[in-house]
């Protein structure tokens, strides 16, 4: 059993709900979203987040448009599509059956 | 004092000492490894290239212009060591089969050839790798493969030729066995890099080096054989590239026959016969119009999907399209079993058509004569344009070639002929109401039978594989001619010469009690023969009385 391979599952298996969640009342820079979740110490290190971004926008979930920037190359601000707020009410649901579940299983051990 | 490169990163220019750039050359090229088996791979790294130079402008001030060791380090530690990409990766993956997979990834040992430490072509040192063993002992097994037979140099190139080449350092892990994960890579690519570095920095007056001549052998082996290699190579495009243009061709030329038959109604060939009226033929085959509808439908849906994929597969081998997305490919598939569906329920329906046979009969007495009945084709304007063809549509008039002619011995007082209309029907009142809907008449004058070779049908008849056919019965002595146009329609018919139909027109044929004979032809040889058989033995019954020994004995006793 790898402790930290089970970590890193639990991790990543929230990490999409709560890109989804960022994105949904305000559209986001790449670098904004990275500095919210290493704030809120969800993601250690950035390079998590790329090929997960990829892979959601080309899920259909997520689109970017092109924004420049002064003070660096061009940079790419996401938001969420249609189909991106479906999936986040669905796992907003899950979220919610879970981490009543779990609380129950956890604090009350019979 | 260091040396600098300039690098661009996402459109932007940056200052980078030296052993910073191999580091971040180093990084970048290990991500690039790590993702190219993911979609959307460039992108990816596109995005991290553009974060870090993002990252990267927050380190240049005025007062320093350069990024360095620490800055690129520091890049690093923010973004994250490759195996942390890997890990957000993962997450489309179950997590149930991760560690099966990730298994049977590790004991994916394939076969390469290895061009780091190659003699000649590198497949010696490729199965080394394979096998875990010294170079040296595939290079005794194959040199001693030279000598014992020719056969080995030929067995050395077809292995070179198929065997690719490990180019990429996934491959090359692969190749020794090793399992593909970051840390591999990246130690084979510092390995690699310290290869280079030794090769670039080997002093040149290494004299005799022995890895030198070797390679000196190698070489001229190698661009002779990459030439042949290279030209085999595009030999294959070629061919490819025309296959695809044979592709394209083809798809259009149907889609146009397609179109154009659908427009004017080409030929077709129907049970082996030719039809030359599709539009026609089918208003006469279906039950309805709806009918019809949907039989052309149904057709025209199930080819054109094959059609058009033909053609994009085409287009797709010689300008390397990416596959159809899923809602082409779907509504190709959608429409195609559509067509399926529309005729397969025409097919359906329209058997029941055929479920029944039945049919009638009508007879006509032949007023007797002394003169021989000569039996021949009407020869009128749609006669002549069968030729092959089983149907024809002239003048909005169906006319089929399905008539059939036979005779037989009459055991009536007079000799008369019976037509008998056949056609199949949905039950046995519709196939006769079918067979009712043919129109076929027999001309009788005196001393002649003119038969047409086809029926036309009605004009609101319908095709339900209706036939004529037309029995001659004959009284016994009465005689007949068979016009040679009679080959047409006549049908095996019974007779005491055992003549074929084809040798049966042209003559005079007489009706006697064992059957037709034939008055006016000329013997068959094997007749003569036989004939001429009979007559000797006849000849020779006489003198048989004198030679009988029985007889001389008969005689002697008297």
């Amino acid at each position: 059993m790898n402790i930290e391979n089970t970590k890193a599952q639990m991790r990543k298996g929230v990490l999409e709900f709560c890109i989804l969640s960022l994105l949904q009342h305000k559209d986001a820079y790449t670098s904004d979203i990275i500095a919210e979740l290493k704030q809120a110490k969800i993601i250690v290190v950035e390079g998590t987040l790329y090929p997960l971004l990829t892979r959601l926008k080309n899920a259909g979930l997520l689109s970017y448009r092109w924004e420049e920037s002064t003070s660096g190359p061009p940079r790419k601000y996401y938001s969420l599509t249609e189909n991106g707020k479906s999936v986040l009410t669905e796992l907003q649901n899950t979220w919610n059956d879970l981490v009543q579940a779990v609380n129950k299983t956890t604090q009350n051990p019979k | 004092m260091k040396k600098t490169f300039n690098i661009n990163l996402a459109g932007l220019i940056f200052h980078i000492d030296e052993d910073a750039f191999e580091k971040l050359d180093r990084y970048l090229s290990t991500l690039k490894q790590q993702f190219s088996g993911t979609e959307g791979n460039k992108e990816i790294i596109t995005d991290i290239e553009a974060r870090i130079a993002e990252l990267f402008k927050d380190k240049i001030t005025d007062s320093k212009e350069v990024i360095t060791t620490n800055d690129v380090e520091e890049v690093i530690e923010v973004m994250g060591k490759p195996e942390d990409y890997i890990e957000g990766e993962n997450v489309g993956n179950s997590y149930s089969d991760d560690d099966s997979s990730y298994e049977s990834y590790r004991s994916n040992r394939r076969i390469f050839r290895d061009g780091d430490e190659r003699i000649i072509g590198g497949v010696a040192a490729g199965f080394a790798a394979y096998f875990n063993t010294d170079p040296l002992w595939m290079r005794i097994l194959f040199v001693l493969l030279f000598f014992l037979s020719g056969f080995g140099i030929l067995v050395y190139l077809v292995l070179w030729a198929v065997i690719p080449r490990a180019r990429t350092t996934a491959e090359k892990l692969q190749m020794r066995g090793e399992s593909v994960n970051i840390s591999n890579i990246e130690k084979s690519i510092k390995e690699e890099m310290e290869g280079f570095k030794k090769k670039v920095s080997r002093p040149r007056h290494r004299s005799r080096s022995h890895t030198r001549s070797e390679n000196k052998i190698g070489s001229f082996f190698e661009e002779i054989l990459d030439f042949i290699l290279e030209l085999v190579r595009f030999v294959f495009r070629f061919v490819v590239k025309l296959l695809g243009f044979i592709f394209i061709f083809l798809g259009f030329m149907l889609l146009l026959a397609m179109i154009t038959a659908l427009f004017t109604g080409g030929a077709i060939m129907l049970n082996g016969n030719e039809v030359n009226d599709i539009w026609g033929f089918l208003h006469i085959l279906s039950i309805d119009d709806l009918h019809q509808n949907l039989l052309i439908a149904g057709v025209v849906l199930l080819i054109l999907a094959p059609l058009l994929l033909l053609i994009y597969w085409g287009v797709r081998i010689i300008f390397k399209l990416p596959p159809l997305n899923q809602t082409v490919r779907g509504s190709l598939a959608l429409a195609g079993a559509i067509g399926f569906i529309c005729l397969f329920i025409s097919a359906i329906s329209l058997s029941m058509q055929f479920k029944s046979y039945a049919q009638f009969s009508i007879t006509q007495y032949i007023e007797p004569s002394a003169e021989v009945l000569e039996l021949k084709l009407k020869n009128d304007e749609i006669s002549g344009q069968f030729k092959d063809l089983s149907y024809i549509s002239i003048d909005s008039l169906d006319a089929f070639h399905e008539v059939e002619m036979d005779i037989r011995k009459s055991n009536d007082s007079a000799s008369f002929l019976e037509i008998i209309y056949k056609s199949k029907g949905q039950n046995r009142r519709d196939a006769i109401t079918n067979a009712r809907m043919v129109n076929y008449e027999v001309e009788l004058k005196p001393g002649e039978i003119i038969l047409p070779s086809y029926y036309t049908l009605a004009e609101d008849g319908k095709f339900r594989s209706q036939r004529v056919k037309v029995v001659l019965y004959l009284i016994e002595g009465e005689s007949i001619f068979l016009s040679p146009d009679m080959l047409d329609i006549i049908y095996d018919i019974q007779n005491v010469d055992n003549m074929w139909d084809h040798e049966m027109t042209g003559h005079s044929w007489i009706m006697t009690d064992k059957g037709l004979k034939c008055s006016d032809c000329p013997r068959k040889k094997e007749e003569k023969e036989e004939e001429a058989i009979d007559s000797l033995l006849n000849k020779a019954n006489l003198p048989v009385a004198f030679i009988s020994p029985v007889a001389s004995l008969q005689r002697l006793a008297i």
